[in-house]
């Protein structure tokens, strides 16, 4: 298993990496998350279209 | 696909060993521009890789046309970080290790007239995060990470999805250490699988 001591463990938390790391804001979404919901619509849109015209086929084939 | 919910009514995420066809779909992916590397690993080593529990890849299929729109895998990883004097400790992560969307998909849909745009923000933001939030509940990973091939076009697109890089030292560092040689000249980056 692995053992830390403390000291080891105190060294990693106050490192200018680790404290870089633990003061860095969160990743920024924003775009993505406005990307993700264009294309959420549009392919929405799309495959009801799909799906209505599917259906009005399989209508005219009966 | 037990641990999250299997699509978003438009997709659906299946695993590539789920079924036959996912097996006969993955012959019909094509790669975009510089990118047969991942075309390559989808059709010649992704199998080989589940089978040996190395990776898992996941297809992302039109539920409507059932058609294959693009796939990606996940493996852990762990990322080396130098706190000097010869001393590092690591980050434990979840690498996105191949994330690319079927052209041939794009093909079809163009000369349906549509042009499929984003459908990468969708996928990632729809099944990447959720899945390695979900593993980040259950295992230590705080990073979701990936080897960016260096375009500034993707390192751009990568940003938008909220990846960053690390400073230069850092970043050495982990070439030094973990980044293999079919990695090479690619770039790390990484966003906290945590955001809140």
């Amino acid at each position: 298993m692995r053992v830390l001591t403390k000291e080891q463990y105190d060294e990693i938390r106050s490192s200018k990496v680790y404290q870089m790391i633990m003061n860095e804001p969160p990743p920024d979404h924003t775009a993505l998350n406005r990307d993700a919901e264009v294309f959420a619509k549009w392919i929405a849109r799309i495959h009801k279209k799909e799906r209505e015209s599917s259906a009005a086929s399989s209508m005219e084939r009966v | 696909m037990k641990f999250i919910e299997s699509g978003t009514g438009e997709f659906t995420l299946e695993h590539l060993t789920d079924s036959e066809e996912n097996r006969r779909l993955i012959c019909n992916f094509a790669s975009g521009n510089n990118a047969f590397g991942l075309e390559q690993y989808l059709k010649d080593l992704a199998l080989e890789d589940e089978n040996l529990w190395e990776s898992r890849t996941y297809l992302v299929k039109d539920s409507f046309t059932r058609d294959l729109a693009c796939y990606f895998s996940l493996r852990t990883c762990l990322v080396p970080l130098s706190i000097g004097n010869g001393k590092f400790f690591t980050i434990p992560g979840v690498e996105l290790a191949n994330f690319a969307v079927n052209e041939a998909y794009r093909r079809a849909e163009r000369e349906k007239g549509r042009v499929t745009k984003k459908i990468g923000a969708y996928v990632f933001s729809q099944f990447i995060l959720p899945i390695s939030r979900h593993v980040a509940e259950f295992v230590g990973a705080k990073w979701l990470c990936i080897y960016a091939i260096p375009e500034a076009k993707l390192l751009e697109y990568y940003s938008r999805l909220g990846f960053r890089r690390l400073d230069r030292q850092q970043e050495d560092f982990v070439y030094g250490h973990v980044k293999p040689e079919y990695d090479q000249n690619c770039i790390f980056m990484y966003q906290s699988i945590k955001t809140a």
